[in-house]
């Protein structure tokens, strides 16, 4: 696991300059980590007090005043924007995960015709931006009346071809001797799919399942303009309305970013474990 | 009533159409299960992209109809001052974001690639502005970069610096996006690096430092080689997704001052939905879907040819 770890600073030459170089490693990582988590630390702070005297001002974190929490539910729309971005996020997740990792398996172990033609469309679109095809999915979705409904904000994200490359990918790791050995047991192909390789693709999947949830959970564009009212409307595009409406009110500003973070970072900490179940063992077959 | 034998003659005829059907329908396995994926991407994700093609070719408006104008928009837009704004603020961050977002992504990996404790504890810190979404990172840089209070101003202050109008000065803007981007997203592509850096066999390191090779000559030559591939789909990947920035300067600074901070997708939008040209919205994502094909095309054929394996 830490392979490649001993040999990019010890060197034959001098063993003692890795000492040093070891020391600034640990310094770099910590100024590194400031950085990144400094300015959320801040913002905590920010979102548990009304007035502000100093930038730098950590008191509030001893003495918290949540009103600025109770104020998101009260003065934004904060509880409807969650509710309509959990819906989304988790919709798209799990559908995503069903229908990508199926074709996954289609296109990593079986040959049909047209395979390789359908394969080098899927990604060629990974190119595609997307305002390209928003403008014709917001006339398409006017003309049948979808505006700002969940349908028109999930179908849409179903379509990306990403996670069918990913889990192709990670499926032709897995070793074909196991589906041959189902099937001979006379298992059919969606028994295999389900009792064989899901099983094994669970590192891929919740790698896929984190990407798609946080792509969902932050997307704005798109919501921005099919959602015309508080009834679809997700997080993004709801704090986005935040800086024109309440501009100084920094404090509000910071719970309602806060807020947006904790569901993610939940999500996250779930996906770890099974992160972590596939890049550690799993042998599934002998030597 | 039937023989012996011709019971089993049919019983055989019938085992020997049931088999012939499952083959039959083995066949068709494939196709069934992609069916439902490859039907909703030909309807939200293909046909779109063709009627994006004949959009561009239409003029008007889209409730008083829209008429086929034929290559008059693409005409239209080579003489719109925004768009080459848009195309040059667009283009001026993406120089500027691709080398310092990978480069912060391969800096993080190597580090974290060094035997050290608490490694867990450091991606896990180092991982949190991935979480926050490009609205949420976009607010919090908001607040550090206040005039009157922030983050950055006060820091200034300490050294007797004036504070600085970060957001309402033209040449800072798509430099602070490049930070705002590289904070985010710093974290997520060395977790990835990290990945493809652990997969390099340690014997190849073993055998050049027997060989007196440098660290740096180490990390020239073993290292960053055995990573291309997960460097070049990350720079591909990126290069698309940066090309197309909007959130950032939406909720930041709407484009302004003036349109200093217009981006080609925020003026696409504006165009689409504040002045309600569609016509010359789907153009201008034409154009861009060029560009973007252009830029990945141009990267993989450079970088590919020397991936070794």
């Amino acid at each position: 696991m830490s392979a490649a770890g001993a040999g990019v600073f010890q060197s034959a030459r001098n063993p003692r300059g890795a000492k040093t170089k070891h020391i600034a490693v640990y310094l770099a990582l910590v100024l590194a980590c400031l950085v990144t988590a400094g300015p959320i630390v801040l913002l905590f702070a920010t979102s548990l007090k009304q007035t502000y005297t100093r930038a730098i001002d950590f008191n509030s974190l001893i003495r918290p005043d949540f009103a600025n929490y109770r104020a998101i539910w009260t003065e934004l729309q904060f509880g409807q924007w969650l509710m309509n971005s959990l819906i989304v996020a988790i919709s798209v997740t799990v559908l995503i995960l069903f229908l990508d990792s199926l074709a996954g398996y289609v296109f990593a172990r079986m040959r049909f015709r047209g395979r390789d033609p359908l394969f080098a469309v899927l990604l060629a679109t990974l190119m595609v931006p997307l305002p390209v095809t928003l403008l014709p999915l917001f006339l398409f979705a006017n003309e049948l009346r979808l505006i700002n409904t969940f349908q028109a904000l999930i179908y849409p994200a179903l379509a990306y071809p990403m996670g069918v490359f990913m889990m192709r990918q990670f499926i032709q790791t897995i070793p074909d001797e196991l589906d041959d050995a189902a099937r001979i047991d006379g298992m059919s192909d969606f028994g295999i799919y389900v009792r064989v390789i899901l099983p094994l693709c669970v590192p891929g999947l919740a790698v896929l399942g984190l990407y798609t949830f946080m792509s969902q959970w932050g997307s704005l564009l798109w919501p921005l303009i099919v959602s015309t009212s508080e009834r679809t409307r997700t997080i993004p595009p709801g704090l986005a309305t935040i800086p024109g409406q309440f501009a100084t009110n920094w404090g509000l500003t910071a719970a309602a970013t806060v807020s947006s973070l904790f569901p993610m970072l939940l999500v996250f900490v779930v996906f770890q474990r099974f992160l972590r179940q596939g890049f550690g063992g799993g042998r599934s077959t002998k030597g | 009533m039937t023989s012996h034998s011709a019971v089993g003659s049919a019983q055989k005829d019938r085992a020997a159409t049931i088999r012939s059907w499952k083959r039959r329908a083995r066949r068709l396995t494939p196709y069934l299960f992609i069916l439902p994926k490859i039907a909703i991407f030909a309807a939200f994700l293909l046909y779109p992209l063709v009627q994006a093609v004949l959009l561009s070719f239409k003029g008007g408006a889209i409730l008083s109809g829209m008429r086929n104008v034929g290559f008059a928009n693409y005409r239209k837009i080579l003489d719109d001052d925004l768009f080459w704004i848009g195309l040059r603020n667009t283009a001026w961050y993406t120089v500027l974001v691709i080398p310092a977002v990978i480069g912060a992504g391969i800096g993080l990996a190597a580090l974290l690639n060094q035997q050290i404790r608490f490694r867990g504890v450091f991606i896990a810190l180092l991982i949190v502005p991935s979480v926050a979404s490009t609205v949420a990172a976009s607010l919090i840089w908001n607040y550090l970069l206040q005039t009157n209070g922030g983050l950055f101003n006060a820091a200034l202050g300490l050294f007797g610096v004036a504070p600085v109008n970060w957001l309402g000065t033209p040449k800072y803007l798509m430099p602070i996006f490049v930070a705002v981007e590289v904070w985010r997203g710093a974290g997520f592509y060395a977790i990835i690096f990290l990945a493809s850096m652990q997969s390099i066999p340690s014997h190849l390191y073993d055998a050049a430092a027997i060989d007196g090779a440098t660290a740096s000559q180490s990390f020239r030559l073993i290292t960053l080689p055995l990573m291309r591939p997960a460097l070049l789909f990350s720079t591909v990947m990126a290069t698309i997704w940066n090309f197309q920035l909007f959130d950032s300067p939406y909720v930041m600074t709407k484009g302004g001052p003036g349109h200093a901070s217009l981006t080609i997708v925020m003026y696409i939008y504006d165009r689409a939905f504040k002045y309600d040209s569609m016509g010359m919205a789907a153009t201008m994502s034409i154009v861009l879907l060029l560009i973007i094909m252009c830029l990945a095309l141009l990267q993989l054929r450079l970088f590919h040819k020397e991936i070794q394996f």
